[in-house]
């Protein structure tokens, strides 16, 4: 702990600045400036309007065309379509299982990493244990998930070895097992980027107000609940961010563990998206699922976003 | 003067930035162009295994072309591989000789005009009694040949020899001696027949073999879009692999088809069904033909039907937009040459679509001398049967119902529905 605090030098002044409001700001300067400031921001808004808006909007053109093999213009057919296949609303199903599942137990898990081996001197090793996934591919992990989560595989010898034969699994072959399976999976990988986040976060937090909640006679779960966990604010909102965002395009590990089967039930939009277009050849219901799948990253970034301004308010 | 030198920091670096940028597309324009003459074209497969094949033969190739060999490139997940080709087909970024399937799959593409017409290969290789007059049909759309085939592979049920000897067991013949087998190699604690799901195609290979071994008109009939899914026939085939299932004569769905090797080497499998296309891959994971394996053919469900076997062949086709066309086509107009499809087909273990080039493998002899006494009615493969849509939308179903075979009603209404939908599609479409 101590080493900590003394590696934080730019840290406090960081903190003392955001403390020091309303600070007043430098003005701006005159008309030239300001073309100055657009000159800089225009290579990187060129940038997102080419290579982001406009296969948008190629996007969204081609959800409106047919799929024939000279597409004519079909109005909304293709999401027509999206709301009749069954398997396509198990997978906008799956997507918020993911959504969900990623929200919770990446973030959760990342938080009690950080916060329980941040103090501890075996921290760095436990640390390192739970960070070393991310390292890994997502196809990798997914390739070593499958032989664990297989019928035949790591998991279900290790129950019939602890006489818990009653407690095996057909773990992907079962539906929703197979969603929550490859989300565990992804939770063993993506754990490691929110310890990292969160423990930039913990060495944020000025350690005077923690020791002055100690001195208070503040115990452990009281300090982590009212002096800890606000000012942890802004990085969970980073971390929300992220994994929301991961959640969202999940494809390798759930392409390379069941490839979305059986029988299409643990298929995300994501997936949908692909087998559509390039598999089944339906590129306008492919489109149409991207459009949805964007509109639904948009709506639940814009919420989060909407929170967080709340938040610093 | 700081100033100044940063500038020329910058105006140094985004002239690098241009230098390299344009270097690499240069590079790109090179690598593309058929200034000089070709000594390489590339192949693109959904197989890695073959890479040693394609490497030797690229030494035949090189003697019969005057010097143009073939770079193989592979990506090995097939339904990868897919959507890699159809994505790129168009592009000049695709491959010169890409390989592909028969059938449907073939039309699929050919009739986007993403495909070379190779016709006159075709009639070439045929007027020298290369090839088997009666695949060109497979290999046809609307009266032009796109493609040469690969091999042709008979599809035939693997068997585990030594667990089969411990047992007192031989190649069934009738399907009662079938299901006996099962249930020995069951008692003697293997899974009796792999049935897989998990490669996302697989699931097909039971429906297809107990469909078109009770009764092989049918089988082309609901493939060819003249008779339907929920026909009483096709109900009683969902109902023989409904029992296997029951029996436990099937193993886990979840065993993927390149796994299969080991586990039959490890005995903890008996069966493999499969095209003789998995001969190679079974002796490359180390298992002797003829010693640790071999082959027999299926036998028929319902002995007064007419004998059948499913075949399937590969194909490779030539881009329209393929970067070294000519090039290409002068290697398809040796790739049927014996000298070629010898060395080919000793690599891969299989049949050569070339009928003067004989197989040494003993279990291909042994196939190719039953397939030969038996005179069976050849039929397309499930997957090249009908369109690919359909085909792709069936398999998921099929795998639904090895998981929960009581709703084999609703599996197969599921199918008949998508059959009704996909055909009107592809004849729509110009099919």
């Amino acid at each position: 702990m101590s080493s900590t605090v003394s590696t934080q030098p730019p840290v406090s002044v960081a903190g003392s600045a955001a403390g020091a409001a309303p600070r007043r700001r430098t003005r701006p300067g005159g008309p030239r400036r300001n073309l100055a400031a657009a000159a800089f921001l225009l290579p990187a808004a060129a940038l997102v309007a080419v290579v982001l808006l406009v296969p948008f909007g190629a996007t969204v053109y081609r959800s409106l065309l047919t799929d024939d093999l000279q597409p004519v213009f079909g109005g909304l057919s293709a999401y027509a379509k999206l709301l009749d296949d069954p398997a396509l609303s198990l997978s906008l199903l799956n997507t918020l299982l993911w959504m969900a599942g990623t929200l919770l137990l990446p973030v959760g898990f990342g938080l009690a990493v950080a916060v329980m081996t941040n103090a501890q001197k075996w921290g760095r090793i436990a640390r390192l244990a739970v960070v070393l996934p991310y390292a890994i591919s997502g196809s990798a992990v997914a390739v070593i998930w499958g032989y664990m989560l297989r019928s035949d595989g790591a998991v279900n010898q290790m129950l019939a070895n602890l006489g818990l034969e009653s407690w095996a699994h057909d773990w992907l072959l079962e539906d929703p097992l197979n969603t929550f399976g490859m989300i565990m999976a992804n939770t063993w990988q993506a754990t490691g980027v929110a310890v990292i986040l969160f423990l930039v976060g913990l060495q944020t937090i000025p350690p005077e107000t923690v020791e002055a909640a100690a001195i208070d006679g503040a115990d452990g779960w009281v300090r982590f609940r009212h002096i800890v966990l606000p000012q942890l604010r802004p990085v969970t909102y980073v971390v929300v961010g992220i994994s929301l965002a991961n959640a969202l395009r999940t494809f390798d590990v759930i392409w390379v563990m069941t490839q979305g089967g059986p029988a299409r039930t643990s298929e995300t939009l994501a997936l949908s998206m692909y087998r559509e277009s390039f598999l089944l050849q339906r590129p306008g219901v492919g489109s149409a699922i991207a459009v949805v799948l964007t509109l639904i990253v948009l709506a639940s970034s814009w919420l989060y976003l909407r929170g967080q301004g709340k938040a610093a308010r | 003067m700081v100033i100044g030198s940063m500038k020329r920091l910058l105006v140094g670096g985004v002239a690098v930035t241009l230098a390299v940028g344009l270097a690499a597309c240069g590079g790109g324009g090179d690598s593309g162009g058929g200034a000089q003459s070709v000594s390489e074209v590339t192949l693109y497969s959904d197989n890695p295994q073959w890479k040693d094949g394609f490497e030797k033969v690229s030494v035949d190739l090189k003697k019969l072309t005057g010097g143009t060999g073939i770079t193989p490139l592979s990506i090995p997940s097939t339904s990868s591989y897919e959507q890699v080709i159809r994505s790129s087909i168009t592009t000049p970024k695709t491959a010169d000789i890409v390989k592909w399937w028969q059938g449907y799959r073939l039309q699929d593409l050919a009739r986007t005009g993403s495909l070379t017409d190779l016709t006159e290969v075709w009639d070439e290789a045929e007027k020298k009694g290369w090839v088997n007059p009666g695949l060109k049909d497979q290999f046809t759309y609307k009266g032009k040949v796109y493609g040469l085939p690969l091999s042709q592979s008979n599809w035939v049920v693997y068997y585990n020899k030594k667990l089969f000897a411990q047992l007192g067991l031989t190649p069934p013949k009738t399907w009662d001696e079938f299901l006996a087998a099962c249930e020995k190699l069951k008692g003697a604690g293997a899974a009796p027949l792999w049935t897989g799901q998990t490669d996302g195609w697989t699931s097909f290979i039971p429906f297809e073999e107990f469909l078109s071994k009770s009764d092989p008109q049918f089988y082309q009939d609901v493939t060819s879009g003249k008779a339907s899914y929920t026909d009483e026939k096709a109900k009683k085939a969902l109902a023989v692999w409904k029992e296997m299932i029951d029996k436990g004569y099937t193993s886990k769905t979840d065993i993927k088809f390149l796994d299969t090797p080991a586990q039959l080497k490890a005995g903890k499998l008996a069966m493999i069904p499969l095209g003789t296309w998995f001969n190679g891959t079974l002796s490359g994971a180390g298992l002797k033909p003829g010693e640790d394996y071999g082959a027999f053919l299926w036998p028929s469900i319902n002995p007064s039907a007419p004998k059948s076997v499913i075949v399937e062949s590969g194909v490779f086709a030539i881009p329209s937009a393929a970067p070294h066309k000519d090039a290409a086509i002068k290697v398809m107009k040796s790739w049927m040459d014996p000298a070629v499809q010898a060395t080919w087909t000793e690599f891969l273990g299989d049949t050569s679509a070339n009928p003067t080039v004989i197989s040494k493998d003993p279990v291909l002899a042994e196939i190719a001398a039953e397939v030969k006494a038996m005179n069976p009615t050849l039929l397309t493969r499930y997957w090249e049967a009908s369109p690919p849509a359909l085909v792709e939308g069936n398999v998921q179903d099929l795998g639904k119902f090895m998981l929960k075979p009581e709703e084999a009603d609703s599996v197969l209404a599921d199918m008949q529905k998508r059959a009704e939908t996909e055909w009107a599609a592809w004849r729509k479409a110009g099919g």
